[in-house]
């Protein structure tokens, strides 16, 4: 909580210092340039070990300020599970919270560099810059891309895109200035994060990143990270897969893990605007052992901004974050 | 040999269609209002791509760019992202999406060049394209 209070302030102080003076008769613009949005889901889950549980997932909103200046701001203020029905068989709302996910200023410096600072999603994996959940075709998340590295920091980024040959290649540098304090229950513990992710986007995006930070804990130590990731579409079918491997620096076990996902069209079959979704995972963690995830799923684009999604996920090992059995969800941005 | 004859025939008259219908494309020109000064303004054509990705979102001097689309149902439009961001308007939703959930929202689009033009004029650092026929003296081409 702290720690959304020193953004909230810094946010007020860099407002009103970058930006020039409101005056009455500026009063309509300076609110025409908010813009407000976000997204939503709710799911079912069957578990194979467990009872069921229903929740609406999250609530989130999207703000964005811009004007003609150089200076743009955005945040993403999530409530986590608002509702949930479990063990007790009821509905209940002691699970929700208030969670400061993104919340950064840009400063355009040039039309290929861009200066950010604050709280921002970190730049090492294609599905932890693409996470909610109208942009993923699956309900659960692959354990390499959530529990390998740190999924957001605090701090200054560097980022902008150049034109290469057909492509735009897009750059993000980053580092963290401030730890995050406020932790969640089961949540890994990362600081001293900082990095690089490059990325080419062409018909095929590609992208990679390097990153090193320290993960306290049992298993802690110091890391440097790889990670490569990769999407592509073949006869309309989409291909996608991301692997990281971790080394740690005293040269014990560092951890890995991937996986390869593709969305295959239904079109052909009769049942329009409906995908096949097939998703295999590797994961491993120094002292946890390794996990193996298979997924089979469809998911129906009901319009544009809303996912339904069906899923059956099996494997071997338990992991919290990644329950076998069946699962059940809608999402939407709004 | 009379269904060979008539399968060439088939053909040609589709070829010749074809072709036809690649003459009658309109050439597109980009465009920016009369006043602004061509020479803060130089951008390549991938550069061009990245404005219309919303990649790139600033002109070189700082000024915001505020690009215009036409609406995903004009022939223009299909010719423009085809030629340009290399699919169909119906190809790039996951894209667009992806950009919202940064706060960053795809190019305003319009119903018509007209409305393209008054919106140029009317509004700083603003680009759009039109049918290069429809070029008055409100708006300049880019190079």
């Amino acid at each position: 909580m702290r720690i959304s209070c020193v953004f909230i302030v810094g946010s007020l102080a860099l407002s009103i210092g970058l930006c020039k003076p409101v005056f009455s008769e500026e009063t309509a613009n300076w609110k025409e340039n908010f813009k407000l949005g976000g997204f939503s889901s709710a799911g079912i889950i069957i578990n194979r070990d467990e009872s069921p549980e229903a929740a609406i997932n999250e609530v989130s909103l999207l703000l964005t300020w811009a004007n003609d200046s150089r200076l743009s701001f955005f945040s993403e203020l999530e409530l986590e599970r608002p509702l949930s029905w479990g063990d007790e068989e009821k509905f209940s709302r002691k699970e929700g919270r208030l969670d400061l996910e993104r919340l950064y200023f840009d400063y355009n410096i040039s039309e290929k560099i861009n200066f950010r600072a604050g709280r921002f999603l970190t730049p090492n994996s294609r599905w932890n810059l693409l996470r909610a959940p109208p942009l993923v075709w699956t309900s659960s998340r692959p354990l390499a891309t959530s529990r390998l590295f740190p999924t957001r920091t605090d701090g200054l980024m560097l980022h902008g895109a150049i034109p290469f040959k057909n492509s735009a290649f897009e750059y993000k540098l980053f580092a963290e200035l401030l730890e995050d304090q406020e932790q969640e229950n089961n949540e890994l513990e990362f600081e001293h994060v900082r990095g690089a992710r490059f990325s080419l986007k062409n018909e095929s995006d590609l992208g990679m990143s390097l990153v090193s930070f320290e993960e306290s804990g049992v298993n802690g130590g110091s890391f440097r990270m790889l990670g490569l990731d990769y999407l592509t579409h073949i006869k309309g079918i989409e291909v996608s897969a991301e692997g990281f491997q971790r080394f740690n620096t005293d040269n014990k076990d560092g951890g890995s893990g991937a996986y390869v996902q593709t969305a295959v069209p239904l079109n052909s079959v009769g049942f329009h605007d409906w995908y096949w979704i097939t998703r295999l995972e590797t994961f491993q963690r120094p002292n946890e052992g390794s996990f193996e995830r298979w997924l089979l799923g469809a998911t129906w684009r009901i319009k544009p901004t809303q996912l339904l999604k069906l899923e059956f996920i099996g494997g071997s090992g338990d992991q919290p974050e990644s329950p076998r059995g069946f699962t059940a969800s809608f999402a939407l941005f709004f | 040999m009379h269904s060979l004859t008539i399968i060439i025939l088939t053909l040609s008259i589709m070829a010749s269609f074809s072709a036809i219908a690649h003459e009658r494309q309109p050439i597109i020109a980009v465009v920016v209002d009369a006043k602004e000064n061509l020479t803060e303004l130089k951008f390549t054509n991938n550069e061009l791509r990245l404005i219309y990705w919303r990649k790139q979102l600033y002109w070189p001097m700082g000024r915001r760019i505020k690009p215009i689309n036409l609406t995903a149902e004009h022939p223009l439009r299909s010719q423009f992202t085809q030629a340009v961001l290399g699919s169909l308007p119906k190809m790039q939703i996951d894209y667009w999406n992806g950009l919202y959930f940064d706060g960053i929202s795809p190019p305003h689009s319009v119903n018509s060049e007209e409305a393209v033009i008054r919106f140029i004029t009317q509004t700083d650092g603003a680009i759009g394209y039109i049918n290069a026929c429809k070029i008055d003296n409100r708006v300049k081409p880019l190079a």
